[in-house]
């Protein structure tokens, strides 16, 4: 029993809390939580708590079932949308095998690892999100509640309470909010996260979705995640500033360079870019993540500035990567944006293949293709291939494809996890390439 | 003329080339009247290199003539000189620029921390220029070195010494270093005090030449400064000082010191206080910190201050409780740290990781104080020597054995120090090379003796010494477990006990075996008490050998199943057991027992059926080379003249296969990891192959007999055995059947139904004679059922009758098969009239593309049907996705199509045939990598399934046994993971060559 685990048995006892929940992650990046009386605490941190892992997506097969989840006391923290009285705290945990060894394909255990041979590299790996979600009546349909009755006061107001009670929950739970605003679209909004290392980001980012679910529940409207929930607006995207410390130095950042960026902050944007294709189907890893990605540059919908193609531009809004502006005596905020990934993505595995691709950047020390300063999505094809462009993925069926032959992933993911993602990724396509869409009825059968 | 000849022989017997020397000698002025003096021969002819000793004292009488003159007034001072000049290049040539460093070895005396810090505190303080501050330290520093380097080489200081000098130098130029820098920054008005804690060697007072100076640094704020000023001004010193030290000069380094051992590593700050030492030592500390903690002390700064720190980290380091998982992750750590690659490399040459290596030394020490430490102070010592003395004086470690351990200990150190000192390196390898290693064991004192050169006394002192570093270590810790359950208690019998064995309950003993690695702890117990109760001799006997036996258990893939098969075997062998005493006199083969006990359930049940395997036990030679195939055919034939041919071929096997066993498993890790190495096929096959060979000749010899004719060349039929398969290529494993096929030629003019019959008769002899199982078990398992018709079919046919079937009647997959074969036993000239047959129908056809489809679908099929249902195809190594016969279809597919007009690709073997696909550019090279790994991985599983004894060996198995396969591969602890991991690493490889190659299927095109 460490300090840390006894100031939580201490906390659960003079604030009265009742219950305990013990949060882990599946595959998907789903939140699964174990709740636990305050009584079973102690045993928790000593042994672990026990459970059938073939009831968690990703996890055992079924004859070597029994799994630990063991609470990382460092996480602790009160729920703040329950009573004051018997209240309700949660932890994060790592999944150990029955043996006591971390079971290689747990999430957080992935991350671990590539942050592990960051670190064996003199690196510490920093993220900041945003985090864009919509708030909608509630999930049967995507109705917007501010769709273009801009004096319709009540249900905005809704919409910034929810906000700002979401914001001061987070607060509350020691996640820090950067600023946030109402996004381009209707009822879409946006909340950054101040930066911090990547396995607290990628906690703070599973906590960051069930915050802002919660809280829109309780104000009676229903927040969501989903990549592109209507068809004529912008989707929802989870841009990534990412940045490489070495001690307190931040290695991307150059002074001589003409956009302040490292020659390690070359390589590894080059990484980046080099398996951006293969690693999209973790950090797009749903059908809908593409409809998302599409390049339609007429008709009445134009697709707005969701990177569909790989390049890189500092002040180019169609770059998959974005070189933010330089400010001067910051160097510590020089970073790189990452702007493929979707806020339904399992951060987890998506900081862990980005890192990973990063890393293999800066390994083999890949020359950065030169900047893309025009709108990629004005080029043509010929234009664009003269230059080395290649397009991200069109759908969900080509991502696996890619996936399935990339042998970054699989080495990041570990072979059990990348097993499992492509069989269950593999059963979605299947299941939406046999679905008739409307798309298909309100074109084909008036006319068929 | 005659004088000019007998001084060249005289300084050739010097260890000096004329030439050159003469030249050097002359220039030092040692050359008189043409002639040198005996008695400066005879020192230049001590040193380790007597001519890289001329060189320096040239150099030096060039750079200072008159310090030259009064080194050589004084005998002993000049002893110094030759011998550092002799056994160290930078030393000696620091010594030849005729500075300080030559002074400095003019007297006897140690080094004085007080005013060497002085000294260097002096250094610094001179100058402004960082670079000069950093010379000056460094110039101090080596010409110290120097010094302790003179009196050690003659004799003047021992190791021990050595190791206690140099540790104190370190203290000093730190300690100097640290108030020079902290002044300069801080004035007369210090806003912090500042601590350096050493750690390791220079914390245990017990350095090396050139070691990493581990350290940590702690601060406090002056009181009434704030605590942000005095972490900063801390900051600031402490990264000063590390610049200062770790900068190359012109006059060299001043040390390496490593501050990584600090809270967070490299990403923590790099002083904190007190208070923050203690925060993360509560929260954050992962035990290998708590273990580094141990060899703590204030090496510079504030004492107090370093007090202050070693008060508030006792508790962390000698917790109440002893949790069982830190002895186990302390093992396991220093596992992972003896597995990598350089390590396992250099092998015995490496001094400090090698097996026997003072990290062994530390490693028994450290775990005894870990265990012990905490309930008696009195063993809390720093240094690994002391705390050794300590345990011996409260009695947890026999005196003797202490005593012979630490004196095995300072003879590794010596040499590592003379290894490091030679050229200033931090290393721990033995040099390969003979010239090197002759002056490493010179600058030692050895000298060449007869036709031993001086470099081989080394080395065998050195295998000396590891081995008895390693026995040591298995005394220290099951000896008193053993003694304990002795019937005559020891003290009976007037022997001295450790405090240990007197207090040691049967919990604690089963407690000490279940740290050591058994699941078992007080089932273990119940076996060596088994083994060890008693009067008997054997009895006694056991309890000499057990200690190393176990100790190689304790790694081993079952270290439970291990014990109580021993216990078997020992039982088994009986009172005047020749086992035993072999193992009481043979330590390598204790250890090998344990080790192939261990790995192999098989390799101890063949143990206690072939008696006469133990021999090969003891001696390597015996069972290291491998036999020829002709050589094995030979020895199954002369068995014959037994009685009964059918046990004998059994008996035979039994022991050829069990000194295959032993060599398997005797064999290192391969370097390509675990389960990427050769394996026993091609021996496995000879041993198969004699078999048949030998069980042919007498069912042919016999049935000669039985018609009366004088010699089976009479009988009116020969016949020829056709291996298929796995046999055919060489490949086998521990569990596979024997695929063959009989073919028969009738003699001109016999009767053909008569000879046909008597043809039939012999072959399902030869099947029976080593299928069926007997009290001796069977020797094969026989399998003729891939013959034309299969079961139904004859089990003999002429090779006409074969050609017929082919022309006729034989399927696609039939004609594949014929890929593989090759005629191992009876009729040569009938055998080569069907290989050749048998490849025109492989090879000369080529692939149309109906043929391929076949295939294709042939494959298809297998892999539903052939799987069963109740297991994951994914983990079947053999039928499964990216399993063997994946691999082995692949190539076959590559052969059928290419091997008409591609001779080098008709081979029965896989692997072979993989290297000819390789010459031949058939497919890319990283295709051609992930097959062949793919392969040897799978091959190996599924041997080593077999040495385990698990009936299933096409399977992964899951759980406990899934462990149980990974220990017995080579993984280390907990390597279950890895292994599943690396297997389906293999099989998705494979399986993607498969789907492109094999099935054209085209990537990413899914599915």
């Amino acid at each position: 029993m460490d300090k840390q685990q006894e100031y939580v048995l201490r906390t659960v006892e003079e604030r009265d809390i009742r219950f305990i929940r013990l949060w882990f992650t599946d595959v998907l990046g789903f939140l699964k939580s174990v709740a636990i009386t305050s009584a079973e605490l102690e045993n928790a941190f000593n042994e672990g708590i026990g459970f059938d892992g073939s009831a968690i997506d990703g996890f055992a097969r079924v004859q070597e079932a029994d799994m630990l989840a063991v609470p990382d006391a460092s996480t602790f923290q009160i729920l703040p949308w329950r009573p004051e009285s018997q209240g309700v705290a949660r932890m994060f945990c790592d999944i150990l095998t029955p043996d006591g060894e971390p079971f290689a394909a747990d999430p957080r255990q992935v991350l671990k690892r590539q942050l592990q041979r960051a670190s064996e590299m003199g690196f510490t790996f920093y993220v900041h999100p945003e985090m864009e979600f919509f708030l909608f009546e509630d999930s049967t349909a995507p109705v917007p509640l501010d769709a273009g009755t801009y004096f319709d006061m009540t249900p905005l107001d809704v919409q910034q309470d929810t906000r700002r009670q979401a914001i001061t929950t987070l607060e509350q739970m020691g996640i820090s909010v950067e600023f946030s605003h109402h996004e381009v679209a209707p009822s879409q909004h946006e909340i950054d996260l101040r930066y911090a290392d990547a396995l607290t980001m990628a906690d703070n980012i599973m906590t960051f979705r069930l915050v802002v679910k919660e809280t829109a529940l309780q104000r009676g409207v229903y927040a969501s995640f989903m990549p592109k929930p209507i068809e004529e607006h912008w989707g929802n995207a989870m841009h990534l500033h990412l940045s490489l410390f070495e001690g307190d130095t931040n290695a991307f950042y150059d002074a001589g360079d003409a956009f302040n960026l490292s020659p390690l902050a070359r390589s590894f944007t080059a990484g980046l870019l080099k398996h951006a294709r293969e690693i999209a189907g973790i950090t797009n890893q749903w059908v809908n993540s593409y409809k998302r990605l599409t390049t339609r540059m007429d008709g009445p919908f134009p697709s707005g500035e969701a990177p569909v193609f790989v390049s890189w531009g500092h002040s180019n809004r169609s770059a998959l990567v974005r070189i933010p502006m330089y400010k001067p005596r910051k160097s510590a905020s020089t970073r790189i944006e990452y702007r493929a990934p979707d806020p339904a993505c399992n951060p987890y595995l998506a900081l862990a293949v980005i890192l990973a691709a990063g890393l293999d950047g800066i390994e083999q020390q890949l020359e950065l293709q030169p900047e893309s300063e025009d709108n990629t999505f004005t080029l043509t094809p010929a234009e664009r291939a003269a230059n080395g462009i290649e397009r991200m993925p069109e759908s969900l069926g080509e991502a696996i494809d890619l996936m399935a032959g990339s042998e970054l992933v699989a080495e990041t993911l570990g072979e059990h996890l990348f097993r499992h993602l492509l069989a269950n990724k593999r059963r979605e396509w299947s299941e939406y390439t046999s679905h008739v869409t409307r798309f298909e009825v309100e074109r084909y059968l008036p006319l068929l | 003329m005659s004088r000019r000849a007998s001084l060249e022989v005289r300084l050739a017997r010097a260890g000096l080339d004329s030439g050159r020397a003469l030249e050097d000698l002359g220039t030092a002025g040692l050359l008189v009247d043409g002639d040198v003096d005996d008695a400066d021969l005879e020192l230049l002819g001590s040193a380790a290199a007597p001519a890289d000793a001329a060189a320096v004292l040239a150099a030096l009488s060039v750079a200072a003539p008159e310090l030259l003159a009064s080194v050589r007034a004084d005998r002993d001072w000049f002893a110094r000189v030759v011998a550092v000049a002799g056994a160290s290049r930078p030393l000696g040539e620091l010594l030849g620029r005729g500075t300080d460093a030559v002074l400095a070895l003019a007297d006897l005396d140690p080094v004085d921390v007080g005013r060497t810090a002085a000294a260097v505190e002096r250094a610094v303080l001179a100058t402004d220029d960082v670079a000069d501050q950093a010379a000056g330290i460094a110039s101090i520093r080596r010409r110290a070195t120097a010094d302790i380097a003179g009196r050690d080489l003659t004799g003047a200081l021992d190791v021990e010494g050595v190791a206690r000098e140099l540790a104190d130098l370190a203290e000093a130029v730190l300690t100097g270093t640290l108030s020079a820098v902290h002044r300069g920054i801080a004035g007369d008005t210090p806003r912090a005090h500042i601590a350096i804690i050493g750690m390791g060697k220079l914390g245990g007072r017990e350095l090396n030449y050139v070691s990493d100076v581990d350290v940590m640094f702690v601060h406090a704020p002056v009181e009434g400064c704030a605590e942000d000023d005095a972490a900063h001004e801390a900051t600031l010193v402490c990264t000063r000082l590390l610049e200062l030290l770790n900068a190359s000069t012109t006059m060299g380094r001043a040390y390496e010191v490593d501050p990584t051992l600090r809270p967070e590593g490299r990403s923590g700050a790099l002083t904190r206080t007190v208070e923050a030492f203690t925060a993360y030592w509560e929260r954050w500390a992962k035990t290998w910190e708590f273990q580094a903690l141990i060899k703590a002390r204030t090496v510079a700064g504030d004492r107090e201050l370093g007090a202050r720190w070693l008060a508030a980290a006792a508790p962390s380091m000698w917790p109440e409780r002893l949790d069982p998982e830190t002895v186990a992750e302390v093992r396991a750590m220093k596992a992972r740290i003896e597995s990598r690659p350089d390590v396992l490399r250099d092998g015995a040459r490496q001094l400090k990781l090698g097996p026997g290596g003072i990290r062994d030394v530390e490693f028994t020490v450290q775990l005894l104080q870990i265990v012990h430490g905490r309930a008696d102070r009195s063993l809390r010592e720093t240094g690994t020597m002391p705390t050794l003395a300590a345990l011996a004086a409260n009695g947890y470690v026999d005196e003797e054995d202490a005593a012979e351990l630490g004196r095995t200990y300072w003879s590794l150190r010596r040499v590592e120090h003379a290894l490091q000192l030679a050229n200033e390196r931090r290393t721990h390898t033995v040099p390969s090379d003979a010239a090197a290693q002759e002056r490493l064991a010179r600058s030692l004192g050895y000298r060449g003796r007869g036709d031993e050169s001086a470099g081989a006394q080394m080395m065998s002192d050195l295998t000396r010494a590891q081995t008895r570093v390693r026995e040591l270590h298995a005394r220290i810790f099951y000896r008193p477990l053993l003694e304990r359950y002795a019937t005559v208690p020891a003290s009976a019998a007037g022997v001295t006990l450790p405090g240990e064995v007197a207090r040691m309950g049967d919990e604690s003993a089963a407690e000490r075996l279940a740290a050591l690695g058994f699941r078992d702890g007080a089932g273990a117990l119940r076996s060596v008490r088994a083994m060890t109760g008693g009067v008997s001799r054997r009895a006694a006997t056991v309890r000499a050998v057990l200690p190393a036996v176990l100790q190689s258990l304790e790694g081993g893939a079952d270290p439970d199943g291990g014990l109580m098969v021993l216990r078997d075997l020992v039982e088994a062998q009986g009172d005047g057991s020749l086992l035993l005493r072999h193992l009481r006199d043979q330590p390598a083969a204790a250890e090998l027992l344990g080790r192939v006990l261990g790995t192999s359930r098989l390799a101890g049940e063949l143990l206690i059926s072939q008696p006469q395997g133990v021999d090969w036990l003891r001696d390597p030679r015996l069972r290291d080379a491998p036999r020829t195939g002709e050589e094995l055919s030979r020895m199954a034939v002369a068995r014959l003249h037994w009685q009964d041919a059918t046990a004998a071929l059994r008996r035979f096997k039994q022991l050829e296969l069990l000194r295959v066993v032993l060599r398997d498993v005797d064999a290192a890790v391969p370097e390509g990891g675990p389960g990427s190495g050769v394996g026993p096929g091609v021996e496995l096959t000879a041993i198969a192959e004699a078999c048949l060979v030998a069980a042919l000749r007498a069912e042919l010899r016999q049935r000669a007999e039985a018609l009366g004719l004088a010699s089976p060349d009479e009988l009116p039929v020969s016949m020829t055995i056709i291996a298929m398969g796995t046999l055919a290529g060489g490949e086998l494993t521990y569990a596979s059947d024997l695929d063959v096929m009989f073919v028969h030629e009738v003699a001109n003019g016999a009767d053909e139904g008569e000879a046909t019959a008597i043809a039939l008769a012999i072959a399902s002899n030869v099947v029976t004679m080593l299928s069926a199982i007997t009290p001796d078990g069977s020797a094969f398992d026989v399998d003729a059922d891939l013959r034309p018709e299969g079961r139904s079919g004859p089990l003999s046919r002429s090779l006409q009758s074969f050609e017929a079937y082919w022309e006729r009647w034989a399927e696609p997959w039939e004609m594949q098969a014929l890929l593989r074969v090759r005629s191992v036993a009876g009729d040569r000239d009938l055998g080569q009239r069907f290989e050749r047959a048998a490849a025109a129908r492989a090879h000369g056809t080529g692939l149309d593309p109906e043929r391929r489809m076949a295939v294709r679908r042939m494959k298809a099929r297998i892999e539903k049907e052939r799987i069963p249902r109740r297991v994951e195809a994914e983990r079947h190594v053999k039928l499964g996705p990216g399993g063997i016969a994946d691999v082995e279809w692949t190539i076959q597919m590559l052969q059928l199509e290419h091997a008409r007009v591609l001779p080098s690709l008709r081979t029965a073997s896989t692997l072979s045939a993989l290297d000819a696909v390789q010459d031949e550019g058939l497919l890319d090279h990283r295709d051609i990598a992930w097959l062949r790994d793919g392969y040897r991985f799978a091959t190996t599983v599924r041997n080593r399934l077999a040495l385990l004894r698990q009936r299933e060996t096409d399977l992964l198995p899951a759980g406990e046994r899934l462990e149980q396969l990974a220990r017995a591969m080579g993984y280390g602890r907990g390597g279950r993971q890895q292994l599943e991991a690396d297997w389906f690493r293999h099989a998705r490889h494979v399986r993607r060559v498969t789907e492109r190659s094999f099935y054209g299927i085209t990537e990413g095109s899914g599915r």
